[in-house]
């Protein structure tokens, strides 16, 4: 039972971080078309500025500025950069959001520092079943199920998650429709950049904040969105439960005990393990579990 | 513009067809696309398939060469059924396709298409390439090619733009390259997406002359096309699709007085 | 420590060799990547994988006290190796899930290498590798260098540099001709593979440490910024993009900018490179020497080809 506890609270904390930026990470995918790698800096922003401000504001408000920061930065680097390359071949898009990715990450090191940091504003916690769950570890939960929850409302049930999604599926579509779609747009990327802030905020307070943050989380950002399927935002979040939990119970397991001994898989093989699934996932089913198949030349 | 005898109008006589399909079926999404279509194209004969826009023309090409995955029915090719076609195996068969949408690689130049049509190059494996004992091979190789490049480049009329990139040709002259790289590629069965469509009318008649003199020297043809004078002086049979069904079939004459075609293409039919 | 002869056998400063052993260290990616994408439109993420093995394979080697020629040739097979293994899936995947995977296959790498410690050190690193003397290293990297662009300019234009040029504009295209694009995308990736290797082993001879910090991905955003700059596609004009990149790397050294940024010139480094890659990218995607268009006929195949 308290593996089982203990499997369920990490599951779930690293399942609400990853797939907050899984799913902004998909809304972007879809409106623009192309994987954009610099996406992790908004998360990365998110991470950094909210530990920064953390020695000086109540954590709850250098969240929130964070978030509005990294939205704004989104917004920016939509109107600066890839508003000027929509018509380029993707590989162009691509190696212009890699070359944004290294120089945000350039920026970032430089007002940071090489060191990492981690938030001590550690709080109490319960303890169910043996295991002691931080307070913190609620709060991330119960964040992320209000999210996901509203965010599925508006996408599915309200006028403007109707017009998001329209737009973002065909644009001239819609602006023969009469709808500003530079403007839609521009909502998206705000959005967008501040949900994977937010995943990432909600990651900073748990582990080391340094500059390579951006960078650490790309490849479980993949294994999380290809899993679900690349244009599917729900199945973004999909995907990050399946990756967490996944995870999780692999990192639990004792291999050692047939030999009697105990043997866990090293945490720093976790990039393994995600890597690998990725890979799996693009070797048997590319299009993952909720995207459409698209015929390859 | 001489006279050439028409293909006889007569049914003719059950012969080995290159080309066969068996109630071909695809829909995508729940839109039906092909619904059970049956063909059957005559060897070294140029057959013509016509029908209103959408009405699965060029999906017919697709599942034939298997760019797109058939849900139900069967092809033969050359008296082979063909399970699982993919493009480029049917292209070493012999089986070649243009598009309708010409396809063409922007970089490279007239000649370089035509050059590169041809199958089996000594130059076409890296370890070749780099071995110095084989330049000569590779040498004679390109002086054919070249020489080859040259010919279909003067006979399409486009010997002037000879060294021009693709990206840099009108969309007719793009439909000549792409007729020409198709016949360059030693089909024995074509299969051309609107081969004229945006051509201008002398080299339309070049482009008939051409596919006959191919015809002639063993191609089947598998045309579509919407113009219909082409049609019908080309073709010897002509199947006609609508809404993804063949709803008649036979000699263009046959086919110039069918209601059945005249509705379809007036819009009246269902 | 004073000045140092290279081959021609006039004096020059230390810096400057430096610098062209870099330039022609670069190179050797830069070609390598430029075959890749540049000719064949592969877009691959994970160059610095081929680097990172050709260092590794000479590290290891060292680590575990094989002769130097094992070095040299693992690295040369796995290189090579690895680039058939990476062409395989490119058949079912699209052009960007291909990208991601070859990234993930260099940050596979660099994660093996570093938690594997037995291999050679892991996050320390392994020093001590043989130093080659400076007039080998010259004439190594020369002779890859001069015969790798000539040999490129060369295939580009005969059938197999069609085949990967048509692969490049519209792979479809040349399927419906009737070729494998698996088998050429595997015959270009196996060679480029080798070609990075290489790289990657002169490297370790000169460098003579080898640790996992220097494979990241910003020296495969280095490597394609120099290729863009000097011409995607054209392999003169990648070895002008790596010798500009190379003296705006030198030359940042000696200006005062560590005055302005008061510090890490690394650090300014990544990011004039960033910033002139995604420039390149939107004001001038063809680069200084774009990619001259294949004429016939030509003065220099003139003893090819009859003329027209």
């Amino acid at each position: 039972m308290t593996t089982f506890v203990s499997i369920v609270a990490v599951g779930l904390v690293y399942a609400v971080q990853l797939g907050l930026i899984a799913l902004s990470f998909s809304i972007t995918y879809r409106a623009i078309g192309f994987a954009n790698f610099a996406h992790v800096q908004f998360a990365a922003v998110g991470a950094t500025v909210t530990v920064a401000l953390a020695y000086v504001i109540p954590i709850w408000l250098s969240v929130i500025v964070a978030v509005f920061a990294a939205g704004l930065l989104a917004v920016g680097a939509d109107l600066l950069i890839f508003r000027r390359i929509r018509q380029a071949p993707i590989g162009t898009k691509m190696i212009v959001s890699a070359g944004l990715l290294l120089l945000t990450q350039a920026a970032i090191q430089f007002l940071w520092g090489v060191n990492p940091r981690i938030y001590a504003g550690g709080t109490g916690g319960i303890t169910i079943a043996g295991v002691s769950i931080g307070y913190d570890q609620i709060v991330i939960v119960g964040i992320g199920a209000v999210v996901f929850a509203a965010f599925h409302q508006i996408m599915k049930n309200t006028a403007a998650g109707r017009l998001i999604r329209a737009t973002a599926d065909s644009p001239e579509l819609a602006e023969s429709r009469g709808v500003n779609s530079g403007l839609v747009v521009t909502q998206v990327w705000f959005l967008a950049g501040a949900l994977a802030a937010l995943g990432g905020a909600l990651l900073g307070i748990q582990i080391p904040v340094d500059p390579l943050f951006g960078q650490q989380i790309l490849i479980p950002m993949f294994a999380a969105t290809v899993l679900g399927g690349l244009g599917s935002p729900m199945g973004a979040i999909a995907g990050a439960l399946v990756l967490s939990f996944g995870q999780a119970a692999l990192l639990d397991i004792n291999f050692g005990s047939f030999l009697g001994r105990v043997w866990h898989v090293p945490s720093q093989y976790q990039s393994v393990l995600q890597f690998l699934l990725l890979i799996a996932v693009l070797a048997v089913r590319p299009w993952g579990l909720f995207g459409t198949s698209r015929e390859r030349a | 513009m001489g006279q050439v005898s028409r293909p006889q109008d007569a049914a003719p006589p059950a012969a080995t067809d290159i080309l066969r399909t068996d109630r071909l079926t695809k829909s995508f999404g729940g839109v039906s696309a092909l619904d059970q279509v049956s063909i059957s194209v005559r060897t070294g004969a140029i057959t013509g398939i016509i029908g209103p826009n959408g009405s699965g023309k060029s999906t017919l090409f697709d599942v034939i060469t298997g760019i797109v995955r058939r849900d139900a029915g069967h092809i033969w090719f050359d008296g082979r059924e063909m399970d699982k076609p993919t493009l480029d195996k049917c292209a070493r068969h012999g089986l070649v396709r243009t598009f309708q949408v010409p396809r063409v690689a922007a970089s490279m130049t007239v000649l370089e298409h035509f050059m590169l049509a041809p199958p089996g190059a000594p130059g076409e494996s890296l370890g070749q390439v780099v071995a110095p004992w084989r330049f000569r091979r590779i040498a004679s190789d390109e002086r054919a090619r070249f020489a080859g490049a040259t010919s279909m480049a003067q006979t399409l009329g486009l010997q002037d733009v000879a060294n021009e990139r693709a990206s840099s040709l009108s969309g007719g002259q793009l439909k000549l390259l792409s007729v020409g790289v198709a016949l360059m590629a030693r089909p024995r069965l074509l299969l051309l997406d609107e081969p004229v469509a945006g051509v201008n009318a002398s080299m339309i008649e070049v482009v008939m002359r051409l596919l006959r003199k191919a015809c002639a020297e063993g191609v089947t043809v598998l045309v579509i096309e919407h113009n219909m004078s082409v049609m019908w002086e080309l073709c010897e049979k002509v199947h006609v699709l609508h809404a993804g069904r063949v709803i008649a079939e036979g000699s263009a004459a046959e086919m110039q007085n069918n209601r059945l075609v005249i509705d379809a293409y007036l819009g009246r039919s269902t | 420590m004073g000045t140092v002869r290279n081959v021609a056998g006039a004096g020059v400063s230390e810096v400057a060799q430096s610098t062209l052993i870099f330039v022609g260290i670069y190179g050797m990616l830069a070609l390598s990547l430029n075959l890749q994408y540049g000719l064949t439109g592969l877009l691959n993420f994970g160059q610095v994988v081929f680097f990172a093995v050709g260092g590794y394979a000479v590290a290891v080697a060292y680590a575990h006290h094989l002769p130097d020629w094992a070095g040299i040739a693992g690295g040369l097979v796995a290189g090579a190796g690895l680039g058939i293994g990476m062409a395989l899936p490119s058949r079912r995947l699209a052009e960007e899930f291909w990208a991601l995977l070859s990234l993930g296959v260099a940050a596979f790498f660099i994660i093996i290498v570093t938690n594997v410690s037995w291999l050679a050190n892991g996050s320390l690193g392994e020093y001590g590798i043989t130093l080659w003397p400076t007039p080998a290293i010259a004439i190594v990297l020369a002779g890859a260098l001069a015969s790798l662009t000539v040999g490129t300019e060369l295939v580009r234009k005969v059938q197999f540099g069609r085949v990967i040029r048509g692969i490049r504009d519209d792979a479809l295209l040349v399927q419906s001709l009737g070729r494998s694009v698996l088998r050429f995308r595997t015959a270009v990736l196996g060679a480029s593979g080798a070609i990075g290797a290489l790289g990657g082993i002169v490297y370790a001879h000169w460098i003579t440490y080898i640790n996992p910090d220097a494979f990241g991905l910003s020296v495969t955003l280095l490597v394609f910024t120099m290729v863009l700059l000097g011409g995607s596609g054209n392999s003169y004009g990648v070895l002008v993009g790596v010798a500009l990149m190379q003296l705006l790397s030198v030359g940042l050294q000696y200006l005062p900018f560590q005055a302005v940024t008061g510090g890490d010139l690394a650090l300014l480094q990544q990011a004039i490179y960033a910033i002139a890659l995604m420039l390149l990218l939107i004001f001038r995607r063809q680069g200084l020497l774009p990619e001259r268009t294949v004429t016939y006929p030509r003065a220099g195949l003139g003893r090819w080809v009859r003329r027209a």
